[in-house]
C-alpha cells in the first residue's frame, strides 16, 4: 500500500491576511477611540429646561462641539449638573472662565431670539474664555454673556437719562446695517444710566469721537401747522428697541475713538443732530417751529432751529432760538453776518418768498466781517439783498402804499428792477431807490413815466375796498410799471442818469394824464342807457373774455335820464365792432335757473365781478366796411340775454285763466321751438292772462289773426301717455298758423282745438250718434293694424251727429273707399242667446280699454272711388260679420 | 447518544471506517468517489476533471483566519453606530444595541427579540460555535462530536438570517430619504457587521466537517 504523498505547505496562508487588515482596523478604530475620547465637562445650570440627555448639543459658532452626555439633580436640589461630553479638539479651550449658557426659542413682545431651536430643540451654547487654567466644571449663565472686553472690535459706554425700550441685545445700526449690539447697562447714581455697547471689529472704523448716537427706537413724530416730520426706524429696532449712529462727513478723517469711549445717546434723530451751535435772539418766536424752522442761506439749507426758549431778563428780544447750522456754515459766522426771518409775503407787489408759504417761515442771513460769533441778534427785514446788479434811480411820490423793498419795477409785464429802498423825504414825500437790472438799463430815459402798479386800481367803490383781501392781493401782483410814448420806441434816446429822480403816479390813468403818449391807439365810443349801470371808470370792456378796452367815464344826461358811458377801445380790436354791435354789462356773477330748466351760473372775469364790465356781441352777419366813427352812440343793453333778446318780436296772447304757463316757458310751433314767455300778466279786469312772449323773428310769421294758440299739458290716459315730456319741462304754448294777415296781439284758446289740423295723411269724418268711449288719440283699426288715430271730436253743426274726426296715416290712405264701413270697435261685444250660445268679439286690448274704430273696405267693384280730404261716413255701432268677410286688393302707398 | 458515539469510537479502531483510511475520496462537485491510493492527496476526478481531496486543503487555517477576523470586526460593528438619523437637522447615531434597547423600551419585545437574534446573538453565536469547533480539533476533544456537527449544521443554516439587520438599514435607508425633514443613513459599523457576517459565512464554507470526525482517528493510525 503505497503511502499517499503529503505535502506540507510552506510559510503563511495569505487567507491571514484578512484577519491581518480586520485588526489593523480595529487598531485603528481603538486608537481613534481613546484620542477622540471626549472630554467630560460638569455645567451647573439653574434649570436643564430643553435639554435631553444625549441628544442636546454644545454649540459654537453654529458648530457641534459637544453633547449633552447625562443631566444630574445637584444634591441641594436648586440646580442641575449637565454633564458634556465634549469634542477632545475642545481640551485647549476649555478655561475657567468659558461660559455655558442655554439656547432657547424666546418669543417675547420684546425680541424673539433662538428661534432655529423651535426646530431643533435647545442646545447649549459656549463663549470660549481667555484663561490659561483648565477646568472642568462650571456654571452655565441664564441668559447670553455680553460680548467680552477682550474681544475685537470696540467697547464704548452711552450715556443717557431713560432706557426707553433699549435692552440687551438691542442692535446697534449705521445706515441700517447691523454694526453692533448693546451688551449691558447699568445705573449710573440715581438718574444716569450706562449702556454698555459693542461694534463689531470690521464696522469699528465708522465710530469716531465725534459721532451720534440716538435713541433708533420707536416713533418720532414733530410738528406743527407748518410741517409734520415723521421719523421711524427700521420695523426692527420698533420691536427691539435699537440705537442708530452717524458720523458727519467732516469728522471721517479723525482717527477711530479707543475703547471706553463714553458718548452721549440722544433721544431721537433730531436731536442727535451735529452742528454748530448760534443762538439768535428775536422779538417773537412766532412762527417759528423748533426742529422744523430752517435757516436758508441763498436757497442751501444750512441749519435749524432746535430750541426756542424765553428770555426773562431781556426787555427787547424775549425770545431766544437756538440754531444748529452745518459746519461748513462756520466761516460765515462773524460779527457783522445778520439773520433775518423771511415769511411768505402775499402782496400787491407779488408772492414773495412762495417757498416759505408752503415750507413756513425760515431765517436767512447775510455773511459779515468780524470776529467769529455765534450770538445773534435778529435784524428786521425791512431791507432786501439786491442779488442782481444793476444801476439805481429815484423815484418820488406822495404815499408809499404797498410797496415794499422786493416790488418789482415792470415793463411790460416784465420785471426789470425791483425796489431797493425806501426812506422818507424832508418834505414828507417817499423817496424810493430801486434798481434795474443791467440788461434793461437801456430802457430808462427821461421820457419815462412810472405808476403804482399795484394790480388793481384803488380807485374803486369803498365797497370794493373791503373787498381787497390779501388773497386778491396775491392773485394781482402789483409793484410799479413803467413806459414811454409808443412814438419814442426804437428811437435812439438820451438814457438817464444813474440816481435820476423819476415822479411815481398814482396810477396809470394819472401817468396817461401826464403822458398822453402812454395811451395805445383806439377809439372812444359812447354807449348810453336809462337804467343804473354798475361800472366805473377803468372797468374792462370784454370781448369773449378778453378785454378790448376800457371805460373812461360814466356821466348822467339828464336831460334824457339817460347815462352815458364812455368806452375807449383799443386800435387792435376795433375790426369788432359794427354798427350792429350789442354793448352789455357783464358785471359780476349772474344765477339763473329753476328747477325745470336748470342751474345757468355765470361767472364773470374776477375784475369784471368787482369792478363792472361791458361787454358785446356781434349778431347777424358782419358787414365789414361799417366801420364806427369815434363818438357813435351805441345802446347798452342790461344782459347779454337783453342783448340777444333784441332780435326777437314781442308778440301779446291773452289767454283765458288758469294756464299754467310761466316766465320762459317756451313756445312751439310744430314741436320746434321758436320764443319763450318773457312776462306774464293780468289783464285790467284780473279775467284773463296777458302774456308777453319773444318770438324769433323768422317765425314771426306764423302769428296771424286766427292763429290757433293752446297751452299743451301732459295727458295721462288709458290709451297713453302723451306730452309726456311736458311733465318735466313744463307746459309749453303751441301754435297753429291762422289764415289771416300778421298780427302782435293774439287770443289764446282755453283749450287744444278740437280738430287739430293734421297735414299729413287722410283726414276723415266719421258720424256717429254718441262719442261712446272715443277719445282723442284712439286707434284706427284696419284688420286690427293700427291705421290711423282719432284726433278729435266735435258736435256736428246741426248737433244732430257727433263728428269723429279721423286720421289715416298716409300709407293706408289708399284703404278707405266710399263704400268702406267704419264701427266702433271699443269694449267687449258679447252676443249671447239660450241656442246660439256665447260669442264675445273683441278688437285688441288697447281698444278694450281705450276705444277704438275699425273699418273695412269691400271688395272689387263694391269699394268705391278713392275718397277726398274730410270724406264724411257713416260710424255703425257695430260690424256686420260680412264686413268681417271682405278682402279687397288695394295697393298701399310706399 | 452517548453509546453512538461510542459506537462510532469504537468503530474506529477496528478497520477503515472512514474514506479517508480506506483510501476514497469523493469529488466535491460531481460527487464521485475516487480512489486515492494510485494518486496524490490532490488528484483529478475522473469523471468531472475537478480536483479531488481527501480534506478540503487548508480547511482549518482558512476557517481561523475568517473566524478571527469576524470577532476582530464584531467590536467595532456593534460599538459604532451602525445607522445615522437625520431629523429636521440634528444628527442622531444609534448603535445596534441602541435599536434593540429603542424596540424593547417601545414595548416592541417582537421586533427586538428578532433584531437582537439576527444582529447580536447569531453573529456571536458563529463565531463562538466555529471557534468551539476549531479547538475541538486542534485539541483534538474527542467528545460531543455529533453536537459539534449539528451545531454547525445549523450554524451553516442561520447565517444567512443574520444579514437582517443591513436588509433593515438598507430598505429605511431607501424609504426614509425626506431630504432636510428625515433622512436614514447607514453609519460605519454596517461595514464592518457585513464584515462579520461575510467573514463567518465564508469560515462556515471553508470548513469541512469530516475534520471533526477525522479527531476519532488516533494519531498513531493516521501516521502509519
Amino acid at each position: 500500500m503505497e503511502k499517499p504523498v503529503t505535502k506540507k505547505k510552506k510559510g503563511i496562508s495569505p487567507i491571514w491576511i484578512l484577519p491581518a487588515i480586520a485588526l489593523a482596523i480595529g487598531l485603528w478604530l481603538l486608537y481613534r477611540g481613546i484620542t477622540e475620547r471626549p472630554i467630560t465637562v460638569v455645567v451647573h445650570f439653574h434649570s436643564a429646561e430643553g435639554i435631553t440627555a444625549g441628544k442636546t448639543k454644545v454649540m459654537y459658532k453654529g458648530l457641534p462641539i459637544g453633547f449633552v452626555k447625562e443631566i444630574n439633580v445637584d444634591k441641594g436640589l436648586d440646580s442641575v449638573s449637565v454633564v458634556l461630553a465634549m469634542s477632545p479638539k475642545t481640551k485647549e479651550g476649555l478655561v475657567q472662565d468659558v461660559k455655558f449658557w442655554i439656547v432657547r426659542p424666546e418669543i417675547t413682545a420684546g425680541r424673539i431670539s433662538g428661534l432655529e431651536t423651535l426646530l431643533s430643540g435647545s442646545y447649549i451654547a459656549v463663549q470660549p474664555g481667555i484663561s490659561k487654567v483648565p477646568c472642568r466644571e462650571f456654571y452655565g449663565l441664564d441668559e447670553p454673556p455680553p460680548v467680552p472686553e477682550t474681544a475685537p472690535g470696540l467697547h464704548f459706554k452711552l450715556k443717557t437719562d431713560a432706557l426707553n425700550s433699549i435692552q440687551r441685545g438691542s442692535y446697534i445700526y449705521y445706515r441700517d446695517i447691523k454694526v453692533g449690539s448693546v451688551q449691558d447697562y447699568t445705573m449710573e447714581g440715581s438718574e444716569g444710566i450706562i449702556i454698555n455697547a459693542y461694534i463689531e471689529p470690521e464696522y469699528r472704523h465708522l465710530v469716531k469721537p465725534g459721532s451720534r448716537f440716538w435713541n433708533a427706537s420707536g416713533i418720532t413724530l414733530s410738528g406743527g401747522l407748518s410741517g409734520i416730520k415723521f421719523h421711524m426706524e427700521s420695523i426692527s429696532t420698533l420691536i427691539n428697541g435699537g440705537i442708530s449712529f452717524y458720523t458727519p462727513e467732516v469728522l471721517m478723517d479723525e482717527p477711530p475713538a479707543e475703547d471706553g469711549h463714553v458718548f452721549k445717546l440722544y433721544k431721537d434723530y433730531e436731536a442727535a443732530e451735529y452742528g454748530i451751535k448760534v443762538t439768535l435772539k428775536m422779538e417773537t418766536g412766532e412762527d417759528m417751529v423748533e426742529d422744523l424752522t430752517k435757516v436758508i442761506y441763498r436757497g442751501l439749507e444750512v441749519g435749524r432751529i432746535k430750541k426756542i426758549t424765553l428770555n426773562r431778563n431781556d426787555r427787547k428780544y424775549k425770545v431766544t432760538a437756538h440754531l444748529l447750522l452745518d459746519p461748513m456754515a462756520k466761516p460765515i459766522l462773524k460779527k457783522g453776518t445778520r439773520f433775518w426771518i423771511i415769511r411768505p409775503k402775499v402782496g400787491v407787489n407779488g408772492i414773495q418768498n412762495l417757498g416759505a408759504l408752503v415750507s413756513g417761515p425760515y431765517i436767512t442771513f447775510v455773511p459779515g466781517e468780524g470776529e467769529p460769533c455765534y450770538e445773534f441778534v435778529i435784524q428786521g427785514s425791512h431791507s432786501k439783498e439786491i442779488l442782481k446788479n444793476g444801476t439805481f434811480y429815484r423815484l418820488e411820490s406822495t404815499d408809499l402804499n404797498s410797496l415794499e423793498p422786493g416790488a418789482p419795477i415792470l415793463f411790460k409785464h416784465i420785471q426789470v428792477g425791483e425796489v431797493a429802498s425806501y426812506d422818507l423825504n424832508p418834505d414828507n414825500s417817499v423817496d424810493l431807490v430801486f434798481i434795474i437790472y443791467d440788461r434793461y438799463v437801456r430802457l430808462m430815459n427821461r421820457h419815462c413815466v412810472f405808476w403804482n402798479y399795484s394790480g388793481m386800481n384803488l380807485r374803486v367803490t369803498p365797497a370794493e375796498v373791503n373787498l381787497k383781501t390779501d388773497s386778491i392781493r396775491a392773485i394781482l401782483a402789483g409793484g410799479i410799471a413803467f413806459d414811454y410814448p409808443h412814438q419814442l420806441y426804437g428811437k435812439r434816446l438820451k438814457p438817464a442818469k444813474p440816481g435820476q429822480r423819476f415822479k411815481l403816479f398814482k396810477n396809470f390813468q394819472e401817468a396817461v394824464k401826464h403822458a398822453p403818449g402812454l395811451k395805445p391807439a383806439g377809439k372812444f365810443v359812447k354807449l348810453e342807457t336809462t337804467q343804473p349801470v354798475s361800472v366805473s371808470e377803468g372797468s374792462p370792456v370784454y370781448y369773449k373774455k378778453v378785454k378790448v378796452g376800457e371805460v373812461t367815464g360814466v356821466s348822467l344826461e339828464e336831460k334824457h335820464d339817460k347815462i352815458i358811458v364812455t368806452v375807449f377801445l383799443e386800435k387792435k380790436y376795433l375790426a369788432l365792432i359794427h354798427k350792429t354791435t350789442r354793448f352789455y354789462l357783464a358785471s359780476g356773477i349772474k344765477v339763473k335757473g329753476s328747477i325745470r330748466t336748470g342751474l345757468d351760473i355765470q361767472a364773470s372775469p374776477l375784475a369784471s365781478i368787482m369792478m363792472g364790465a361791458i361787454s358785446f356781441i356781434n349778431p347777424g352777419h358782419k358787414k365789414s366796411g361799417q366801420r364806427i366813427k369815434t363818438g357813435q352812440v351805441f345802446r347798452l343793453y342790461n344782459s347779454l340775454d337783453d342783448a340777444l333778446a333784441a332780435d326777437y318780436v314781442a308778440v301779446t296772447i291773452h289767454f283765458p285763466k288758469g294756464q299754467k304757463i310761466k316766465v320762459n316757458s317756451k313756445i312751439r310751433h310744430q314741436g320746434i321751438e321758436i320764443g319763450h314767455v318773457q312776462d306774464i300778466g293780468f289783464e285790467n279786469h284780473m279775467d284773463s292772462i296777458l302774456v308777453k312772449a319773444l318770438i324769433k323773428k323768422s317765425a314771426s310769421s306764423i302769428f296771424t289773426t286766427g292763429a290757433k294758440i293752446w297751452v299743451v299739458y301732459p295727458e295721462f290716459s288709458l290709451s297713453g301717455i302723451r306730452n309726456l315730456e311736458t311733465a318735466i319741462t313744463g307746459p309749453y304754448i303751441a301754435v297753429e298758423a291762422g289764415p289771416g294777415p300778421r298780427c302782435t296781439d293774439l287770443q289764446g284758446l282755453a283749450a287744444p282745438p278740437a280738430v287739430p289740423v293734421v297735414k299729413t295723411g287722410l283726414n276723415l269724418i266719421a258720424e256717429a250718434q254718441s262719442l261712446g268711449s272715443l277719445k282723442r288719440g284712439c286707434p284706427v283699426y284696419y284688420r286690427r293694424i293700427k291705421v290711423g288715430t282719432v284726433t278729435g271730436y266735435e258736435l256736428a253743426p246741426d248737433a244732430r251727429m257727433v263728428w269723429v274726426h279721423l286720421n289715416i296715416y298716409d300709407a293706408f290712405a289708399p284703404l278707405v273707399r266710399t263704400n268702406t264701413r267704419f264701427w266702433n270697435a271699443s269694449g267687449i261685444r258679447v252676443d249671447a242667446g239660450l241656442f246660439s250660445g256665447i260669442d264675445v268679439k273683441t278688437e285688441t286690448i288697447e281698444a278694450i280699454l281705450a276705444g277704438g274704430i275699425a273699418f273695412a273696405t269691400p271688395e272689387g267693384e263694391d269699394m268705391g272711388r278713392a275718397v277726398s280730404q274730410g270724406h264724411h261716413f257713416k260710424l255703425y255701432e257695430k260690424a256686420k260679420d260680412e264686413w268681417l268677410e271682405w278682402e279687397p286688393a288695394i295697393a298701399l302707398k310706399k | 447518544m452517548n453509546n453512538r458515539q461510542n459506537d462510532i469510537a469504537c468503530n474506529v479502531g477496528q478497520g477503515p471506517v472512514t474514506g479517508k483510511e480506506a483510501g476514497l475520496m469523493i469529488c466535491h462537485y460531481c460527487h464521485k468517489v475516487v480512489s486515492c491510493h494510485d494518486y496524490d492527496e490532490a488528484t483529478i476526478c475522473p469523471r468531472c476533471c475537478a480536483t479531488v481531496h481527501t480534506r478540503k486543503p487548508g480547511s482549518i487555517t482558512y476557517t481561523w483566519a475568517l473566524v478571527l477576523t469576524s470577532l476582530i470586526l464584531l467590536f467595532p460593528a456593534n460599538l459604532l453606530p451602525i445607522m445615522q438619523v437625520d431629523y429636521l437637522g440634528s444628527q442622531e447615531y444609534s448603535t445596534i444595541m441602541d435599536g434593540i434597547i429603542y424596540f424593547f423600551k417601545e414595548g416592541s419585545y417582537g421586533i427586538g427579540i428578532v433584531i437582537l437574534t439576527a444582529s447580536v446573538l447569531v453573529p456571536v453565536f458563529k463565531i463562538a460555535g466555529i471557534m468551539l469547533i476549531l479547538l475541538s480539533i486542534h485539541f483534538r476533544w474527542k467528545t460531543w462530536l455529533r453536537h459539534k456537527t449539528m451545531m454547525f449544521r445549523f450554524i451553516e443554516f442561520i447565517g444567512r438570517w443574520s444579514m437582517l439587520d443591513i436588509f433593515v438599514i438598507a430598505l429605511l435607508t431607501v424609504l426614509v430619504n425626506f431630504g432636510f425633514f428625515s433622512t436614514i443613513s447607514a453609519a460605519s459599523a454596517a461595514t464592518y457587521f457585513c464584515g462579520v457576517v461575510i467573514s463567518t459565512m465564508l469560515a462556515a464554507i471553508t470548513f469541512d466537517t469530516r475534520l471533526i470526525w477525522d479527531t476519532c482517528i488516533p494519531p498513531n493510525r493516521e501516521e502509519e
